[in-house]
């Protein structure tokens, strides 16, 4: 699919088993989006950028929706009729903000805790998105395990069946109030997380034989 | 320069506003061949067929003296002295055309949430020393021009318009410094930033809105459905021209008018700003490059907007306006989807 400047890209806090482990989010009663810019996916065969100021660092996988066919107000019943299929995600993210609020001796409350994880989410070239994967084909997945490797070693992380939203409730949930386009991409979050330590280049997220490999800068 | 963006024949095409008419700039650069002179302006090299603002921008230099010489030309012919007649296809009237938002395709827009001590004080929030704001999306179901119409959906019982700077980015950077951010900014536009509180009921499920200054999933969920209500289809308004920054001698010394069908709900001083253009494109760059077209305006210089109660119905006749002083007047009919109000 090509990608054009009216394809939106959205990522899903607090609805991930992961979640909780990164940033303290408990589960959500609804899919809870934030957009992020086009320039947060690294360009195919780029590396991912470390985010900088250096400091603790996640490696996370998981997978992200991407729309066949868009649409306002989609009934949950149609709703599998929009969806192409689900792309594995990798994304490194750095609480940069409260890093440098902390050094500025900055007073910080539950807006700068809050903002700084939207804020790391839109750093340049942080995420990765890997092929798609056909609905019909992703079916036979969503119950396996997913793991995550890094040079310190390898995490196993819950299965897709974990989400608490499926696509169709994000279509059906986000269409409401916007027009959905074709190509736009919900990235579900973190299934699997791991601490990436400085010294660390290489990411490997993988479920059932299938891996999305990335280097990290 | 104060460049607009409209759609005529099925097509986006560029617009010069000089002197307050109108002026289409592929018809302006087509009447050339009608200029009896012996040494014609040269204004670009080519085609405007197609060119977005974008393009412009990338033109850097080039774009702008092509832009200058445009004007100079129109100002030119349209006076006395030459031939006005020769501009006749040029020339649109504001009722008629089609706006678009002046950039049409913004590789991302954000907003700053609140931006004037009036915000800080009236929510008794601590003033952050940065920028804190959202993403909005980018299509064309969200954006719209100058004109076009806002559509309050039935489900909103309240909304609100708010009259924001929209700071145009004119060249790609990563981490630009506060004393060279300027260099990086093409010009103004107007933003009029909607959202509804009406999104509440579904981040907070019955809790205490005051939870969420204790509680980061609290936080989340009702940081993410303000940005929601934010991203509601045509509820950013843009336009109606971009000007190029040599044009506003003083962005922080602007009056600020916010208007509900021509009574006045709101006035505001751009002087009031806590994180300035400088600190914000400074900011920014530090987290993505800043790429031309990029839009980010500056959040509210009054206190929070100007609040449409649940009990207020609109006609199609009704709409919100709002002007900063040089830069322009935005206004968008309003298309209003709600059933007779019940208490």
């Amino acid at each position: 699919m090509i990608r054009t400047p009216e394809n939106q890209h959205w990522v899903l806090l607090g609805t991930a088993p992961a979640s909780e482990e990164i940033w303290g989010l408990s589960q959500i009663d609804f899919p809870c989006g934030y957009h992020i810019p086009p320039g947060a996916f690294a360009p195919s065969g780029k590396p991912l950028e470390r985010p900088k100021p250096n400091g603790e660092v996640w490696a996370m996988g998981g997978f992200a929706m991407e729309l066949a066919q868009g649409g306002k107000v989609i009934r949950a019943e149609d709703a599998s009729g929009h969806v192409a299929g689900c792309r594995p995600w990798v994304c490194v993210f750095h609480d940069a903000l409260l890093d440098e609020l902390r050094d500025r001796t900055h007073t910080i409350e539950m807006w700068d805790r809050g903002v700084s994880i939207f804020y790391g989410l839109w750093r340049e070239a942080t995420h990765r998105l890997g092929d798609l994967i056909p609905s019909a084909d992703f079916a036979a997945m969503v119950d396996r395990p997913t793991r995550l490797g890094t040079g310190g070693g390898t995490s196993e992380g819950a299965p897709a069946s974990a989400y608490a939203y499926d696509p169709e409730a994000i279509i059906t949930f986000m269409s409401q109030f916007m027009t959905l386009s074709a190509g736009d991409v919900y990235i579900q979050g973190p299934l699997v997380a791991r601490r990436l330590g400085a010294d660390e280049h290489h990411v490997t997220f993988s479920i059932d034989g299938l891996r999305l490999e990335v280097e990290v800068d | 320069m104060r460049i607009f963006t409209f759609r005529e024949d099925g097509r986006a095409r560029l617009g010069l506003s000089v002197n307050s008419a109108l002026y289409d700039l592929e018809a302006v650069c087509l009447s050339l061949r009608e200029v009896k002179a012996i040494t014609k302006p040269r204004l670009f090299d080519q085609s405007v067929e197609g060119l977005t603002l974008i393009d412009l921008m990338e033109m850097g230099d080039e774009g702008l003296r092509a832009l200058d010489a445009a004007e100079r030309y129109i100002r030119w012919i349209a006076s006395e002295s030459a031939d006005p007649w020769v501009l006749r296809n040029a020339r649109r009237r504001e009722e008629d055309i089609e706006w678009l938002p002046p950039v049409t395709r913004p590789p991302a827009v954000y907003g700053i949430g609140g931006n004037s001590p009036l915000f800080f004080r009236d929510k008794n929030f601590q003033i952050p020393a940065y920028p804190r704001g959202f993403l909005r999306p980018t299509n064309h179901h969200a954006l719209i021009g100058h004109r076009a119409r806002v559509t309050i959906p039935a489900h909103y019982s309240t909304m609100r318009s708010s009259a924001e700077l929209g700071v145009v980015i004119g060249k790609t950077g990563r981490n630009v410094s506060e004393a060279e951010a300027m260099d990086y900014v093409f010009g103004y536009t107007l933003v009029n930033d909607m959202c509804s509180d009406s999104w509440k009921v579904v981040a907070l499920r019955g809790q205490d809105e005051a939870l969420m200054h204790q509680d980061l999933t609290i936080f989340t969920q009702r940081a993410s459905t303000s940005y929601y209500s934010r991203s509601t289809d045509s509820f950013a308004a843009i336009g109606p021209y971009l000007v190029t920054k040599e044009e506003v001698s003083d962005p922080y010394n602007l009056m600020v008018y916010n208007r509900l069908s021509g009574v006045q709900r709101e006035r505001a001083y751009t002087q009031a700003m806590v994180n300035g253009i400088e600190r914000t494109v400074s900011f920014l760059s530090r987290i993505f490059t800043l790429r031309p077209g990029m839009i980010f305006h500056m959040g509210t210089m009054g206190i929070d907007g100007y609040t449409v109660e649940p009990d207020m119905r609109f006609g199609t006749e009704d709409y919100f306006e709002i002007e900063y002083e040089t830069v322009g007047v935005l206004r968008n009919y309003i298309t209003d989807l709600r059933g007779p109000f019940q208490k």
